[in-house]
């Protein structure tokens, strides 16, 4: 199959999954933005205004782990409820452009978010014009990863009322306890390393270096892209696409 | 046309799904049986979703495993209890199909309009799923595989759970499909595959016990009437006996309170089935 051909399918499925949570699910937008709102606020009225950086940039990297996160319900509950797996198995679409369709949609129903955060970036000199291409390469890699994380534990399950349970502690897990809301320097540094094996971590650290909110260090890019290739490889090899 | 040659399927757990089941499907054609019997798993292998444990399957010539590529060209698949997703509309439903199966955008959108049209639907084009009734839910399914232009559709169950008028609504709908491609129907409702299916194919618990046309099927019972009765019969279902007598006793049955009813295709199912009621095997 040519590459257009993959490209326009990834596409289509994801607007067609994306595109109308926005349309006409906006209490889903609203209800993403609550827990990195909240934050800011807190982070603000704590931190006297010195920690607005990390409320701000913690919030851009929450809101696509956690909508991420949450396609182990979406992931499930297609599967499972709807069928539409099923659907899809007998056409063109394979497992990876469902994987990649899947994770792009969220990018979609995530936008308004991305938005709102990216221009609190600018008026508060987080984003500028020379660090934001390192800004969409690695929340572009976190898009995936996280994606393909979800779906590594949704293959696992087999009933869709454990998967809204599931999203729900992944997202506080992957979504609050690594540093995206703090600097890591604060965590003694076996616990950073041990949450550096989660791509949220290599993600927030090296974004909050380009930022200028803490020392900057490449490496911290080569792992991100590191994971995202692992999760992304597993992720495609546990999700079920038929009876493989 | 649809050939399997001993075909059988078992899942994990030992659990014999298909078992050596050998049969040719001419033209449209319905595979029936009870919950449990292998219709599920047999239009999953055929629609190259499963494979077989054993046997081969062919669907228009094309091997369903070593060809599955090839097959998935020429046919479409509604699975059993799809259902469209609640906030996207039934046109972003048919359109984002046709572009999984290949079409360009502009194609996919000039074949959604004129499916739409065709069954119904268009003027439920822009609205969320979830607000449409359940026959106009399956009436975006009919919709996909019609503006597939695949040369055989499978259609698992697609009337479960509707009410009449709804379940003529697909009917209708899906005697359009008719007109340009070959059906292949699952379903346990017999008077369903008496409509919609050329040929029958009866499953019980995986195994093939009858295979004809719904007429050929009855044929064998043509002279004979259904005597349903409480405290005696051939067959017991539940709590009623059933018996098939000639047509010149039932006058002195009517006498002691039993019901009189014509032979349908639901008769020729409980015949060939030897009036065995215990839960077939799971599919899942």
């Amino acid at each position: 199959m040519r590459i257009s051909q993959k490209i326009r399918i990834i596409v289509t499925f994801s607007w067609f999954y994306g595109f109308g949570v926005i349309k006409r699910g906006s209490i889903y937008v609203l209800a993403y933005l609550a827990l990195p709102v909240s934050f800011l606020f807190l982070l603000n009225v704590l931190g006297n205004g010195k920690l607005i950086g990390f409320a701000i940039l913690g919030g851009l990297i929450s809101i696509i782990t956690n909508n991420s996160i949450s396609s182990i319900g979406d992931s499930v509950f297609l599967k499972l409820e709807l069928k539409l797996q099923d659907l899809l198995i007998p056409t063109r679409m394979g497992k990876q452009d469902y994987v990649l369709g899947l994770s792009f949609a969220n990018l979609f129903f995530s936008l308004p978010g991305i938005v709102l955060y990216s221009i609190l970036s600018i008026i508060y000199n987080l984003l500028t014009l020379h660090n934001a291409v390192f800004y969409l390469i690695s929340l572009t890699l976190l898009l995936i990863s996280t994606s393909s994380i979800a779906f590594i534990v949704s293959s696992f399950i087999k009933h869709t009322r454990y998967s809204w349970g599931f999203a729900s502690v992944l997202s506080t897990f992957l979504g609050i306890i690594p540093p995206i809301y703090y600097p890591s320097t604060l965590l003694p540094s076996w616990f950073y390393y041990s949450l550096y094996a989660i791509p949220v971590t290599p993600c927030a650290v090296f974004l909050q270096g380009v930022s200028g909110l803490t020392e900057i260090n490449y490496l911290n890019l080569v792992a991100l892209l590191l994971e995202t290739l692992i999760y992304y490889y597993l992720g495609v090899k546990f999700i079920k696409w038929g009876d493989e | 046309m649809i050939e399997t040659f001993r075909l059988t399927k078992i899942y994990s757990g030992n659990i014999l799904a298909l078992d050596e089941v050998t049969f040719k499907l001419m033209g449209s054609g319905g595979i029936i049986g009870r919950n449990g019997a292998g219709k599920t798993t047999l239009t999953r292998i055929l629609s190259t979703q499963i494979k077989p444990t054993r046997g081969e399957a062919f669907v228009n010539g094309l091997n369903v495993i070593k060809e599955a590529k090839k097959v998935r060209e020429v046919i479409c698949s509604i699975p059993q209890e799809a259902r469209p997703v609640g906030f996207a509309t039934p046109w972003e439903h048919v359109v984002m199909y046709l572009v999984a199966r290949g079409f360009s955008i502009s194609d996919a959108r000039e074949s959604a309009r004129k499916a739409m049209k065709e069954v119904g639907l268009y003027e439920y084009k822009d609205l969320p799923s979830d607000i449409l009734s359940g026959g106009t839910k399956r009436k975006i399914y009919v919709a996909m595989a019609l503006a597939s232009n695949a040369e055989i559709i499978f259609l698992d169950e697609p009337t479960v759970g509707l009410d009449p008028i709804s379940r003529l609504e697909v009917w209708s709908a899906i005697k359009i499909l008719k007109k340009t491609s070959k059906i292949v129907l699952t379903t346990h409702y017999m008077d369903e595959a008496q409509e919609l299916c050329d040929q029958i194919v009866l499953l019980k618990r995986g195994k093939v016990i009858a295979i004809g046309s719904p007429m050929e099927l009855i044929k064998p019972l043509k002279n004979m009437v259904r005597v349903e009765s409480f405290d005696r019969g051939e067959y017991r279902i539940g709590k009623i006996f059933i018996s098939y007598v000639p047509k010149d006793k039932a006058k002195e049955l009517i006498d002691i309170g039993v019901s009189i009813k014509p032979i349908t295709l639901e008769d020729a199912f409980i015949i060939y089935s030897k009036g065995e009621w215990d839960e077939d095997i799971s599919e899942n």
